[in-house]
């Protein structure tokens, strides 16, 4: 049904193209957000999903073209563009890149480079890609290619909305920024992220501006905490820049980047300042809640929810004759189809606007006595009984409420009587028992029921302990989920510890969840705990660290501890090594990138070796039995040579030349020489990756380095007919598997399909091997986590597949 | 079921887009663009009869009236269209003589410019006799016409075209119809007060100066979109002598005032307004000092709805805050600000409307708009509300 015909004598001389990342990158909001069961772009927004005020927006502007770019959720989001009117009424195409592999926005805009979609400029909204704006941006395209006409060389234009007071309700931690700039070009000299943080860590709240710039006779204009809008005009060049540097994760270090390489590659950077309109790019919750209220109090006109819900309407009755078939759901929805499809219904109802901001939508009852204060939004089939108060609140269809301000309730929230609930998200199908205290900036997730007269503390994230994990073939997803099982159940000595050491928000706390104690004898539901970084997830801590540096409000997190910040040097990285704790034995390199405040921390959590430049990574104390030192140096040596091998590419054969060379100076047997190789070869993008400090995925430059360097080497010592080696092999990557789960654990099959495509493993010995196994992990099963057990499903799968694949032969 | 082309569709999906980006700046560019795409649409897609064709109107209707409101110009076009439509189909069905009336009708307005220069009242008279017999014919005839919806593409095609093309012509025209009624309104030395900018008026205006009648023009600045502004400035342009006043000074101002004369966004069926906030104020203060409030408004202003509610919120649209408050200020979200677009005005306080070609008062217009459009087709907006 998608029209794929564009209304091409429209604007001919060119498709206007828009690029939604559907993804903040914040881990901590994903993780709320995995809780939900739906993307934060499909979070209801005043009885709309928020995606679709930007796509009203985008076609207001004339946009031709919208790439949406999701991360995770894929599946929901597809169907819900699907069933929309978006892509039944408009010519407007719209197209859904998955992109499920991406950690960050340079992931995600890379792997655009290479489906080669774009050839024309794009708008490239970033952030969450959900941006509310009254204003047309098809003006933005003119004003780029102005910028370029006077510069070919500009790349990009940032877009930013002035505002005078850094108390401004829509600025958070997470956007504040400086901008230096031309007065009359506008062009960008220097671009400071994180200003606010900057400032608390280095107590001298200055910064320093580059004499050059002074020399270029410009007139300077610094601007400090502009509203970023994660909006941009891009040239097509931008995705080759991104595809050519594989450290640009942000779009702070594309701009860091690009202005740092000025001189070598000449490309620059514009900036565009809005004056008036109302703007605001949702990403956080802080945002999220704003974005309701301001839309209920009509900032935001004409993406008024009388309107959106007029739009909706119409082109359903229209377009969608099947709509009809669909039967409403009764009771809560389980699947996430179903889920969707009720999601759908909610646009189907009028909405009536009333006096003091108040919103009603289909039909509802309110009681005589209830006390609707103002800017309130109430959902279809909604009953507000008497003496309910209800103030700033968004509430959807079918709940029934009490004395609530200040909150977005979502579908079919049931909340008796004498509770109060301030700034709260409550997500849908939550019960709330009589007499309940909900503390400021509380999450209640999906499914959550809170028990007669419980009181919550601030910033409570409560989950409900039964998350279906939904495996709509949505490998990200499913990931997040596991990761938060993970860390809520098996949590061992070691995290528990540094969750001891580093709590943050107050909550955490490292005893076990006990359910009754917080939500209530009657209660149902746990509390999520955002401030871990997990230890096996270390492959990209930088990324890492980029993602959890908010919370989901986007306000910043209390570092763990504070990292020293020498601000004096710009470019070079110096790392500066933090132990935090003698058991722990952790590490804390922090670069203090001080010009561009973005600090990035690499913990790397080793047992054995504690050398202070952390060069060999190596998690061995668990797995194997007694290794000397011997091992270790040789190790280390094989390590060093295959990262010479990776990085100077001389012939394969000389290495192996090296590595023999290097057996006989070591006292290591045949068999420790084997499964130091092969350590040494999953090891070695990792080492790679702490080297040049550039950060892509671990498993992409796995599957590298394999290609580049390791596998004929794996070749040559792990031949395919000798039983021994290749069994001793397969046992090593197990280890290091389960010793990396999050990493490597969960990819096994894809690691195994690999190498197994490669030629390195036999069919047989993998069956071997396997079939040894299996009565061991059969017993283990029963008392593992779900990265265990998904390892082991993994594995079957692929062995399953190797069964089958062989009996079609 | 008819089927639309997908170029028709194209064609609707880029009209409600350019609804929504408001590139139409005049009303009359929505109107005309509004008859531009029904015509498109009978034109192009596939109907085998009338009947067939007045449904697949009425079920593009509220597509094409998307995010306006139910006494939008886009709605009172349609049902103009419609009520083209059943009359053309009768007028075939029962031969020429009979189709005469409705063909008198339609070409209204017409004819009254023609005949100009005879007397008002006279020619009310005669259309209002045409009007009562029409109506009762149309009702009797249409209903077997369209029961047994048989007069056939071939023959209804044609005949539409024309008349579409007769009423496209009308609409493009309607703006100058009403300015050359200026001369009898505007006379020498008056002081004339207006509100905001709008086309009709300003064209009304420059016709009068035009034909070098002196006179002074107030303009009320219509906060906060200072619209009058830009009003003051293309009448100055004109050599027309004018003063920006304040909203606020109104009533101060009123005592010194001969007459209003202001446009408006639509005319219910009661001959009350829906126009620019302020409006009600103007109103008013025009009723306590007895200043008469002349109401330029063409036929396609023209609606049959009456005021969905009495409460003044009902029949509004509020605006971005942004207005009045920056959106930079540190108050931004906490300040409540409240800014109502349009007012109502009720018909006693209006003097006199003029639309193409001769004034009426605003008990009037209920005649007005049963003859314009079909009684059938007033509840437009309604209908697709009760099906979903």
């Amino acid at each position: 049904m998608r029209p794929l015909a564009t209304n091409s004598d429209y604007r001919e001389e060119e498709r206007l193209t828009c690029v939604l990342v559907l993804d903040t990158f914040n881990a901590h909001l994903n993780d709320v957000i995995s809780h939900t069961t739906l993307p934060l772009c499909l979070w209801p927004i005043d009885g709309q999903p928020l995606i679709d005020y930007t796509i009203y927006t985008l076609i207001r502007s004339g946009i031709q073209e919208i790439i949406l770019v999701s991360t995770a959720h894929t599946f929901e989001i597809r169907s819900y563009m699907l069933n929309s009117q978006w892509t039944k009424t408009y010519s407007c195409n719209i197209q859904l890149v998955p992109c499920k592999h991406a950690r960050s926005l340079g992931d995600c805009l890379r792997d655009l480079d290479q489906r080669g979609f774009i050839t024309n400029d794009f708008l490239l909204l970033y952030g969450s890609g959900c941006l509310l704006t009254n204003q047309k941006l098809s003006s933005l395209f003119q004003l780029h290619k102005d910028n370029v006409k006077q510069d070919k060389n500009c790349v990009m234009t940032l877009v930013y909305r002035t505002l005078h007071h850094v108390e401004h309700s829509s600025l958070t931690d997470d956007t504040s920024l400086i901008l230096i700039k031309d007065k009359k070009t506008n062009r960008l000299y220097d671009y400071i992220k994180q200003a606010f943080y900057q400032q608390q860590q280095s107590n001298s709240p200055s910064f320093h501006i580059p004499l050059e710039l002074f020399e270029r006779n410009a007139c300077l204009e610094t601007l400090y905490c502009p509203l970023d809008l994660q909006l941009s005009i891009c040239s097509p060049d931008v995705l080759t820049l991104f595809s050519d540097n594989f450290d640009f994760l942000t779009i702070n270090d594309f701009v860091k980047g690009v202005l740092r390489d000025e001189e070598i590659a000449f490309h620059t950077v514009y900036c565009h300042l809005y004056e008036t309109g109302y703007f605001l790019s949702v990403h956080n919750l802080h945002l999220y809640m704003k974005a309701s209220i301001d839309i209920i109090r009509r900032w935001t006109f004409p993406l008024v929810p009388e309107t959106l819900a007029l739009l909706q309407k119409t082109s359903q009755t229209i377009s969608s004759p099947s709509s009809s078939t669909i039967s409403l759901p009764t009771t809560s929805p389980v699947s996430t189809p179903i889920a969707l499809q009720t999601r759908l219904f909610w646009s189907l109802y009028p909405v009536v606007y009333d006096k003091r901001n108040i919103y009603k939508q289909g039909v509802i009852s309110l009681d005589r006595d209830s006390h609707l204060e103002i800017d309130v939004y109430i959902g279809n089939g909604t009953q507000i009984l008497s003496n309910v108060y209800l103030k700033q609140t968004v509430i959807g269809q079918n709940c029934k409420n009490s004395r609530i301000s200040n909150s977005i309730i979502w579908n079919h929230v049931q909340i008796e009587e004498n509770c109060q609930i301030d700034s709260c998200v409550i997500c849908d199908n939550v019960l709330i028992r009589s007499g309940c205290q909900l503390g400021k900036q509380s999450i209640l997730c999906k499914g959550v029921i809170i028990g007669t007269k419980v009181v919550l503390n601030d910033n409570t994230i409560i989950v409900a302990s039964s998350i279906n994990t939904n495996d709509m073939g949505d490998q990200d997803e499913v990931e997040i989920d596991t990761e938060a099982t993970a860390r809520r159940t098996r949590r061992t000595e070691s995290m528990r510890l540094s969750d001891k050491s580093s709590s943050t928000t107050g909550t955490g706390d490292g005893e076990k969840f006990c359910d009754t104690k917080l939500v209530g004898q009657d209660g149902l539901g746990q509390e999520l705990l955002l401030n871990i970084l997990s230890d096996d997830d270390d492959d990209d801590e930088t990324e890492q660290e980029q993602r959890t540096l908010y919370n989901a409000w986007g306000t910043l997190l209390q570092r763990r501890n504070q990292p020293a910040n020498n601000g004096s040097d710009t470019d070079t990285e110096s790392d500066v090594n933090i132990k935090t704790g003698n058991k722990l034995s952790k590490q804390f390199a922090s670069s203090g990138d001080v010009a561009s405040g973005d600090i990035r921390k690499k913990s790397i959590s080793s047992s054995l070796s504690s050398d202070p430049n952390g060069s060999i990574h190596s998690e061995s104390a668990t797995s194997s039995e007694d290794e000397d030192a011997d091992v270790n140096e040789f190790q280390r040596e094989v390590l060093q040579s295959l990262k010479r091998g990776y990085e100077e590419k001389p012939r394969v054969e000389n290495l192996i030349v090296e590595l023999n060379m290097l057996k006989p100076t070591y006292v290591v047997s045949q068999n420790e020489f084997i499964q130091s190789i092969t350590r040494c070869v999953f090891l070695l993008p990792r080492e790679v990756q702490n080297k040049t400090s550039t950060t892509p995925n671990y498993f992409d430059l796995l599957i590298q380095t394999l290609t580049q360097t390791t596998v004929p080497i794996l070749k040559n010592y792990v031949r395919l007919d000798d039983e021994n080696s290749q069994l001793l092999c397969l046992q090593e990557l197990e280890n290091l598997c389960l010793d990396n789960l999050q990493t490597l654990g969960t990819r096994i099959h894809q690691i195994l399909d690999f190498l197994y495509d490669q030629d390195v493993f036999a069919e047989k010995w993998i069956l071997k091997w396997y079939d040894s196994k299996k009565l061991e992990n059969e017993a283990k099963t029963t008392n593992q986590d779900q990265q265990h057990q998904q390892y082991w499903t993994n594995l079957k799968t692929f062995v399953n597949w190797l069964k089958t694949a062989d009996e079609e032969d | 079921m008819t089927r639309i082309p997908s170029e028709v569709e194209l064609e609707i999906s880029k009209f409600c887009n350019n609804i929504r980006q408001h590139t139409y700046v005049r009303s009359v560019d929505i109107a005309l663009a509004t008859v531009l795409i029904l015509k498109k649409l009978i034109g192009e897609s596939t109907w085998t009869d009338s009947g067939e064709l007045i449904q697949l109107i009425r079920s593009q209707a509220n597509r094409l009236n998307e995010g306006q409101s139910i006494d939008s110009i886009t709605f009172n076009i349609i049902r103009r269209i419609l009520k083209l439509i059943r009359e053309e189909s009768s007028r075939i069905l029962h031969g020429r003589h009979e189709g005469d009336m409705p063909l008198t009708l339609q070409g209204f307005s017409e004819t009254v410019s023609r005949t100009e220069e005879k007397e008002n009242d006279q020619t009310l008279n005669q259309k209002s006799a045409d009007g009562t017999e029409t109506d009762v014919e149309n009702v009797a005839v249409q209903k077997p016409a369209l029961t047994s919806d048989n007069v056939p593409m071939i023959n209804l095609k044609p005949e539409l075209m024309f008349s579409l093309n007769e009423y496209n012509f009308e609409i493009g025209e309607s703006g100058k119809m009403i300015s050359r009624e200026s001369i009898q309104h505007i006379h020498a030395n008056e002081l004339i007060l207006t509100l905001g900018h709008s086309h009709t008026v300003e064209e009304f205006f420059k016709y009068a100066a035009s034909k070098k009648r002196k006179f002074q023009v107030f303009v009320m600045e219509q906060a906060p979109y200072f619209s009058g502004h830009i009003m003051a400035k293309n009448l100055a342009d004109l050599n027309i002598n004018v003063t920006v006043v304040t909203d606020s000074a109104v009533f101060a101002l009123m005592a010194r005032i001969n007459k209003i004369i202001i446009g408006t966004r639509s005319l219910l069926a009661n001959g009350g307004l829906t126009a620019k906030c302020g409006t009600y104020n103007l109103a008013l203060a025009a009723k306590h000092y007895s200043v008469p409030l002349l109401v330029c408004a063409a036929a396609y202003k023209f609606s049959p709805t009456y005021l969905p509610s009495f409460d003044p919120v009902m029949c509004n649209s509020f605006d971005s805050p942004e207005l009045i408050l920056p959106y930079n200020d540190r108050m931004q979200s906490s300040l409540d600000v409240i800014v109502p677009m349009y007012d109502y005005v009720p018909p006693e306080l209006v003097t006199l409307i003029i639309s193409s070609g001769q004034g009426n008062a605003p008990s009037y217009v209920y005649r007005l708009v049963s003859e314009l459009y079909h009684a059938d087709d007033n509840d437009l907006e309604r209908q697709n509300r009760t099906i979903s």
